[in-house]
């Protein structure tokens, strides 16, 4: 045997049949030209077929990933406060017709919220189902406005505006 | 409904809303002058009910509404009471004195910037849109105290006169104090202003056409105090000295923090023409041990509409109402339910008595046990 010519002796029908070195690239040149030709056909068959988008609707485009999907919306201020729970008087924001009364209880308010909860206090309260990353959820919020702290002008401008009330009011 | 009293007619109108939005009294006093004392409205259409009222009857509101009295600063009291301003051009605005005008007025424009909300107007906005109209208009405030005239007229065979018989000097002073106090406060928290025990100030009237009279109790309370409240008026006011009313409105929906048994002996007459308006929200009032005793005084006791027994959740889809109730199954309507209750007497019959008609779901209080 010499030394150009290796052979191994065929193990099996499917074994990789080493020859020489150039007939072995002659076989690797075939196949890519078959599978370049194989490609070319799909290729012109891909440009026949139409694609076909899936009959699927529309998402809601959201930008966040978590949202309320129509909710039942409440204005609402503290009529009462008990040791457990607090009275409200609430407004529809939808719907500004009659108004409503309910009872909440203390665990229905954040940690956050706790300090605002008083006499009087105006808070929101939502309803409704919930998108939470894709997840379907029935939910309730509520929360107390918080405001900004009046600014020296905004203040001076009301307490301008109350003495010229004064002035122009005729008093008895 | 609609008919126009003639001049000798002395009306008294009360209109209720059910106990929630309000109440609010509309006077005749003979010779085409009107009187309004405090307002309320339709929550459906937003209207203020005593001026839809007055012109319904085809009153000339801009020329002969005299006076518009705002007893207290409730909100059951004043919604649409600026409409009702805004319309009545010739009418004198009253309400209970404050001596610090420049601080009450600071007060009501930071609450009314404050609670810039969609719920509908507040107290404070109310208040503060009336002085805007006082101002702009140049007309009088009348401030209301112990013992003062708010309104006379003589004029042919009808003279009438409205005073009032509160607030006292004492709580006017304390509440000059809870103004400073409230205004201090103001930065600190995110709430309606809610000043310290509102009843507490309520002007009462006393209203007389000729020989008769009617007394007014907006929800001035008994208190221990004898410097404040009903006693106050019992043992000081000057006014009320030698008169018995024939028509109360009773005091704070016939709660029994407004009666006091001299109120019914000394100041109103034997059988008297009674009326009040309920309360329907948190406690229900009157209860009926105060009706009983109502009762005793007078066979003539009227109530705008029904205290509520209960009440049920406001009508939504059905999807909504589920969820509602499994978060809050506390939640219900604060229901609209109009009801007046309007007396008259013709002031050219002499010994003449009250006669009451009732409309909406106004209705007589019977005692149950004849």
């Amino acid at each position: 045997m010499s030394k150009d010519n290796l052979t191994l002796p065929v193990k099996n029908t499917d074994a990789i049949i080493l020859g020489t070195l150039p007939s072995k690239l002659e076989v690797v040149r075939g196949q890519n030209n078959a599978s370049d030709a194989s490609l070319a056909a799909v290729q012109d068959k891909e440009r026949d077929i139409s694609f076909i988008t899936p009959n699927i609707e529309a998402a809601d485009v959201h930008r966040s990933r978590s949202y309320f999907k129509k909710p039942q919306n409440w204005i609402g201020f503290v009529t009462q406060i008990s040791s457990d729970g607090f009275s409200a008087r609430l407004n529809d924001k939808t719907n500004s017709s009659t108004s409503e009364e309910a009872e909440f209880d203390l665990e229905d308010v954040s940690n956050g919220d706790s300090k605002l909860l008083k006499i009087g206090a105006v808070f929101y309260w939502s309803v409704g189902y919930a998108n939470q990353n894709g997840q379907i959820i029935k939910q309730s919020i509520l929360r107390f406005k918080r405001d900004a702290n009046m600014s020296d002008t905004e203040f001076d401008f009301l307490a301008d505006r109350a003495s010229e009330l004064n002035n122009n009011i005729l008093w008895d | 409904m609609d008919n126009l009293p003639t001049n000798n007619i002395f009306e008294v109108s009360l209109i209720g809303t059910g106990g929630g939005y309000g109440e609010s009294v509309v006077i005749h006093m003979g010779d085409d002058n009107w009187a309004v004392i405090d307002s309320c409205i339709d929550p459906n259409s937003k209207n203020c009910l005593p001026l839809q009222y007055l012109e319904a009857k085809g009153v000339n509101v801009a020329t002969n509404v005299k006076l518009i009295v705002c007893t207290h600063w409730h909100n059951d009291h004043v919604q649409g009471i600026s409409t009702l301003l805004a319309a009545c051009k010739s009418a004198v605005f009253s309400m209970a004195r404050a001596n610090d005008r420049k601080k009450f007025l600071l007060l009501v424009g930071l609450d009314t910037t404050r609670l810039k909300v969609s719920d509908g107007s507040s107290s404070t906005s109310e208040i503060q849109s009336c002085f805007e109209i006082l101002s702009s208009r140049q007309t009088t405030f009348k401030n209301a105290e112990q013992d003062k005239t708010l309104f006379s007229s003589v004029s042919g065979k009808v003279s009438a006169s409205i005073k009032s018989l509160s607030p006292s000097d004492l709580v006017v002073s304390e509440f000059d104090s809870e103004i400073s106090t409230l205004i201090s406060e103001f930065g600190k928290s995110n709430r309606k202003i809610i000043n310290n025990k509102p009843n507490n100030k309520s002007v009462v009237l006393l209203i007389s056409v000729n020989e008769h009279s009617a007394i007014f109790g907006a929800d001035l309370e008994v208190t221990a105090n004898p410097k404040k409240g009903w006693l106050c008026i019992l043992d000081n006011s000057t006014v009320i000295k030698g008169v018995k009313a024939g028509l109360v409105k009773i005091p704070h929906h016939g709660s029994s923090n407004g009666y006091h048994d001299r109120i019914w002996t000394e100041i109103v007459e034997k059988d008297p023409t009674a009326k009040l308006t309920p309360w329907n929200i948190g406690k229900k009032l009157p209860k009926q041990e105060m009706l009983d005793t109502y009762l005793r005084h007078t066979a003539n006791l009227f109530i705008t509409s029904d205290v509520k027994k209960s009440s049920k959740p406001k009508k939504r889809e059905k999807r909504i109402e589920k969820t509602i109730f499994r978060f809050n199954p506390t939640l219900r309507e604060i229901r609209y339910d109009f009801g007046i209750v309007r007396s008259r007497l013709d002031l050219n019959i002499s010994g003449c008595k009250w006669k009451t008609e009732l409309f909406g779901s106004a209705k007589q209080i019977e005692n149950e046990r004849e």
